[in-house]
């Protein structure tokens, strides 16, 4: 009996040509995806990866959208660290055009993926958050407090802290949450500012010894907040904003600043290399770096970034005094206290 | 070795000659020569391990010797492909098809031979009926009994005609009364059909039952090959008269004391 | 095994396979892996911070380990050798944490037994969770399920002779237990154990929500390659997670041969007993909530206005959850599911195929690779492609997702369908080699009907853990192929709680309905060809 090839037929299983469909199907399919992935770029078309959480972004892609009703403008959340390892790693070949509010540090630790912005004016923004290379502008400058759930200090009978040495008395056990220097820009904040007012050898023996009472140290920066909120933690080392934003939502939270200062630091916008030429890119960031700053720092987060504006924002802080920062933005230095720092 | 074969007239349907094969060094077959007459029920005979199963593989080309050759109607098909040998295959385990009928298993091949597969259903109930089946013929083959599925597997291989059915240890997983329903359908397929059967066992008297001629084998030899009758009157060695002959009168002196009332 | 002429189809199709293990596994790995030969990269193992992390991933596996394999050795007797009611339903039940990201498991647990939980406030607790215990609470919550799967899959089909003989010898039940039931079981236990381990070890989605003070290596392994983007500590790290894997596989091949296979042939016949029976429902009721409790905390929270401040119930964060993206991103997720899930069947069957009937050096090259890919975490496969496939063609597109997700995820399908391919007839691709029917067509007609329940098992195992993975993806995905898993960090990091927890309902609702559907077209096929065993 010989071997033929059969026609299509009733049988148990599948059939030949059926297999070859579905596996046709799935090709097709493949084939349609990468393509989706590849090809999504036109010129009218702008990637932002942006660091600001939701509802900054939203405001800033409403008021882009009627800015600009021509360009396809795709604004993406991404967390300060992904979106640092991401630029490092893929460099100009990154799908994003333009990042967003990436802060100080990091921004630094990628800026060679980032095209010199001499084509735009700076003199707009506060001299102490320039990049001295040029290959950022200041989107905001944040800054950090000790924040408090308030319900939770009275119902456990907790006072509340004045100070940093307050902060390592035993009746704070397993109450205070602080973001992990090594994976979030606000955790490192802190750690330089009190290396920059009490010396690097004190700081880290302060650290030791608050990390008793640390139940946790959180990967996000906002971390510490969500913590407050949920009750978790009783004091939180984290972002002003952040804090702000749930007080004004209601929950029972208060800011509070000890006399080292409140830490800061820049955070910045750059454009991917290779992509300034583009008109699109062009336009959305010069319109972000300038409407943009001004919107964003109106409505979220007032710490001063442009010369000579000083928003207000209800429960937010006024006059607040900064921390010493120098050198905050120094990734030699960043690396080295870094690999210090054993939590 | 001698090998006392009887003299016929017949033309030799399957010719083997010098048959060696090796595993892992070790030679399991050391030179297989024997031919089979057209229409005859050989029955290979030995202990397990003695090299029968392999023997039966190089027949049907599941597995190719290291030398020596099978000749079908004086056709070399040493380097055939088992489909091309006009040969059947029937499995210890029955190797059925579990998702299908048994109707299902038995026209499963015909369906890619464009000459028959318009009849196929009808071919497969004629297989299946000769193995008395043919009531069976929509049952899904998991849930028969043993002796139901050798059936169903016998039926699969006679849809294809073939001239020459191997069995393998066909009965050793059946009961007494499925064995000897088995035996007599063996011998009407040869009967109708004309086709040359060759099945290995271990046990001697199937072999001596059912057989035309038995080919005794013991460590990758052929030890005797002749008429169940001449083995046990004159047996070729110490071997043959201990593995076959010593047992069957075993069998024999066991069952004497009903010779009587069973005549 | 049938020793056959291999045809050229075969030959090829056994390249093409090793091709694609080489260029999907071998490379990126070993790319990555060859930044280990710079003696600085290698400091890191010197650092008390490594040495730290190293004893807590080892304690933290350990006692999970323990922990989920008893309670899925519990569970399977219960659910095996009582006569409980709703066997059935516990046996979903039990399943259901397998159907959520682990990140989610975390979450959850803060939810429940944080500082200012549910059942802490409720039970006016003063414990903390953060740390060892969290880590090993949220480990045992997704490595329960397959553990219990591998336990329970063996013990329903032992065969109730031996212990009928041992009941007439008067041999009393603890000893038949140690004597019978044990050693009847030690191939899926000690599988279950390493296959535990292995998951625990690598997993950074609940120690980063509830690991406290306590790092272990996939966390450091984390906080450097994104924190302080250094890519190539992170890899020397990564090469240590791989030791998991190299045992896992050592003991995979050591257990294999002496493996017995017992054929039913007696089922068992299960008497009410009082006393076995009210402690099997004790039990699993007990475990049942465990499990699920976590799970209906943050289906709740999803509902809730502002957790844990004002818990009206609302809509509202669905709907933010949507404009923030879920819609396409669950879209994306879908997509990448089905795809994997079908070229992911498809590919492991075939390499089962080879190894379990074909045979040959090839075929256990293959099967090395095929279980090996078993202990690679995630964020080492994901760090290895975005390393090795940068610049490339599918480097920012879904291909790339859809190969790492494969590539990922094969070893658990690939071992199904090779036990299951093991335990068909060998002869028949001999029946069909004498019948004239080529291997193509008896593995269409015969092997998959035959193993179609399995082949539902491997679909349905690539399609939840592409909905729910997290760590290989991260680094691989943009913002047009970006699968909803991730969003589920995204939304936490953006104090969106409520949101984060609704994502991951969606992910839950998505995985449940699909096993519904799969487990009704099995149904459907069972009553349309009833094969009787």
């Amino acid at each position: 009996m010989a071997r033929r090839i059969h026609n299509d037929d009733a049988s148990p299983g599948i059939s030949r040509r059926g297999f070859f469909e579905l596996a046709g199907g799935a090709a097709a399919c493949i084939g349609l995806g990468a393509l989706a992935g590849a090809g999504g770029t036109s010129s009218n078309s702008v990637v932002i990866y942006s660091c600001c959480e939701g509802i900054r972004n939203e405001t800033q892609m409403t008021a882009l959208r009627q800015a600009f009703p021509n360009y396809d403008i795709r604004m993406h959340y991404i967390t300060t660290g992904n979106c640092a390892a991401r630029l490092r790693m893929e460099g100009a070949s990154s799908e994003a055009d333009i990042v967003l509010d990436l802060e100080g540090g990091y921004i630094n630790q990628v800026s060679d993926s980032l095209e010199v912005l001499s084509d735009f004016d700076e003199s707009m923004y506060c001299e102490d958050l320039l990049d001295p290379d040029d290959r950022y502008f200041p989107f905001s400058r944040e800054s950090a407090c000790i924040a408090t759930n308030d319900n939770i200090l009275s119902e456990r009978g907790i006072p509340t802290p004045t100070s940093y040495q307050d902060l390592l008395d035993p009746v704070y056990a397993g109450v205070v949450s602080m973001p992990n220097p090594k994976t979030s820009g606000t955790g490192y904040n802190f750690l330089k500012s009190l290396v920059n007012a009490w010396g690097e050898d004190a700081a880290f023996d302060y650290f030791d010894a608050l990390a008793e009472n640390v139940y946790q140290f959180t990967s996000s920066g906002s971390g510490p907040v969500n913590a407050l909120v949920q009750g978790e933690a009783a004091v939180g080392l984290g972002m002003t904003y952040h804090a702000v934003s749930e007080i004004n939502e209601g929950a029972p939270l208060s800011v509070h600043f000890f006399e080292e200062g409140s830490p800061w630091d820049v955070y910045g916008s750059g454009i991917i290399q290779g992509r300034a030429g583009r008109q699109a890119v062009h336009d959305v960031f010069g319109w972000l770096c300038t409407e943009g700053v001004r919107i964003d720092n109106a409505t979220y987060v007032p710490d001063q970034v442009l010369a000579g504006v000083s928003p207000e924002i209800p429960n937010y802080p006024k006059d607040v005094k900064y921390a010493d920062m120098t050198g905050i933005t120094d990734v030699d230095e960043k690396m080295r206290l870094l690999e210090r720092w054993s939590h | 070795m001698t090998i006392k074969s009887q003299e016929t007239t017949a033309p030799h349907k399957l010719t083997v000659k010098g048959i060696k094969k090796s595993f892992d060094g070790r030679e399991v077959l050391h030179g297989i020569t024997f031919d089979v007459q057209g229409g005859e029920f050989l029955s290979i005979l030995g202990p397990s391990g003695c090299g029968k199963s392999t023997l039966l593989r190089i027949l049907i080309g599941l597995e190719h010797p290291d030398a020596g050759s099978v000749l079908l109607d004086g056709e070399n098909i040493t380097e055939a492909a088992p489909s091309k040998r006009h040969m059947g295959i029937v499995f210890q385990d029955y190797a059925l098809f579990e998702n299908m009928t048994a109707l299902g298993n038995v026209e499963y091949a015909l369906r890619f031979d464009p000459t028959r597969r318009a009849r196929r259903s009808q071919i497969a109930l004629d297989a299946l009926a000769s193995l008395g089946m043919a009531d069976f013929a929509n049952k899904p083959v998991a849930g028969l009994s043993g002796g139901q599925m050798q059936r169903v597997s016998i039926a699969r291989t006679l849809a294809l005609s073939p001239e020459v059915i191997l069995l393998d240890e066909p009965t050793s997983g059946l009961d007494a009364d499925a064995r000897l329903a088995l035996r007599s359908q063996l011998k009407n397929i040869q009967r109708d059909h004309g086709t040359t059967m060759i099945f290995i066992t271990h046990d001697q008297e199937e072999a001596f039952a059912l057989a035309d001629r038995v080919m005794v084998m013991g460590e990758g030899s052929i030890h005797q090959l002749d008429e169940p009758l001449h083995i046990v009157e004159n047996p070729a060695d110490s071997y043959v008269r201990d593995f076959v002959v010593a047992n069957l009168k075993a069998k024999y002196d066991s069952l004497a004391r009903f010779a009587s009332p069973l005549e | 095994m049938a020793r056959q002429t291999s045809s050229k189809g075969m030959g090829l199709l056994k390249i093409a396979l090793l091709l694609f293990f080489l260029l999907a596994v071998v490379l990126p790995l070993v790319g990555m892996f060859s930044r280990l030969a710079d003696p600085q990269v290698r400091e890191v193992f010197g650092t008390p911070a490594f040495a730290s992390a190293c004893v807590n991933s080892l304690v933290v596996a350990a006692i999970t380990t323990v922990i989920s394999v008893l309670a899925a050795l519990l569970m399977s007797w219960v659910l095996c050798r009582t006569a409980i009611q709703g066997k059935s339903v516990f046996a979903v039940l039990l399943t259901v944490p397998m159907l959520v990201p682990s990140l989610a498991h975390g979450m959850s647990l803060v939810y429940l037994l944080g500082s200012n939980g549910i059942l802490t406030n409720l039970l006016h607790g003063s414990w903390s969770i953060y740390g060892f215990p969290g880590i090993v609470m949220g480990s045992f919550l997704y490595s329960f399920p397959p553990a219990f799967l591998m336990i329970y899959d063996v013990m329903r089909y032992e065969d109730a002779t031996p212990y009928q003989a041992a009941d007439v010898l008067g041999i009393p039940k603890p000893s038949q237990f140690a004597h019978i039931t044990l050693p009847f079981l030690r191939k899926p236990l000690i599988s279950a154990a390493f296959a535990t381990f292995a998951l625990v070890i690598t997993d950074y989605g609940v120690p980063l929500m509830v690991g406290g003070k306590v790092t272990t290596l996939p966390v450091l392994m984390y906080q450097n390659a994104v924190g302080l983007l250094d890519f190539d500590t992170g890899a020397a790290i990564g090469f240590v997670l791989l030791i998991p894997a190299v045992i896992d596989f050592l003991v995979d091949v050591l257990a294999r041969d002496r493996a017995s296979v017992r054929y039913v042939s007696r089922g068992f016949d299960l008497k009410p007993n009082a006393v076995r029976d009210a402690v099997g429902y004790v039990a699993a009721v007990i475990v049942t909530l465990a499990l699920l409790a976590p799970i209906a905390t943050f289906c709740m929270v999803s509902f809730a206005t502002k957790y844990p401040l004002d818990l009206t119930p609302t809509l509202a964060s669905i709907g933010r959850a949507f404009t923030m993206g879920a819609g396409s991103y669950w879209v994306n997720s879908l997509f990448t599911a089905f795809v994997v899930s079908i070229l992911g069947t498809i590919l492991a069957y075939l390499v089962a195929y080879i190894t379990a009937r074909v045979g040959g050096v090839s075929a256990r090259l293959l099967h090395l690779a095929s279980v090996t890919t078993l202990a690679v975490p995630g964020i080492v496969l994901g760090l290895s492609f975005a390393l090795a496939f940068k610049g490339s063609l599918i480097y920012g597109t879904f291909a790339i997702l859809i190969l790492v997700n494969l590539v990922h995820f094969i070893a658990s399908p690939y071992l199904m369908a090779y036990n299951s391919l093991s335990k068909v007839n060998k002869n028949l691709e001999a029946v069909g080699q004498t019948m004239g029917v080529g291997r193509a067509r008896i593995v269409l007609d015969v092997l998959v009907p035959a193993t179609a329940d399995t082949i539902a098992e491997m679909f349905s195992f690539f399609f939840v853990n592409c909905m729910v993975t997290i760590s290989a993806v991260s680094f691989l995905s943009t913002t047009l192929d970006m699968p909803l898993a991730l969003l589920v960090t995204d939304l936490d990091a953006q104090r969106l709680v409520e949101c984060s927890a609704f994502v991951s309902v969606l992910i839950l609702v998505t995985n449940v309905i699909e096993k519904v559907v799969v487990a009704a077209i099995r149904r459907y096929r069972h009553t349309q060809q009833p094969v009787s065993r």
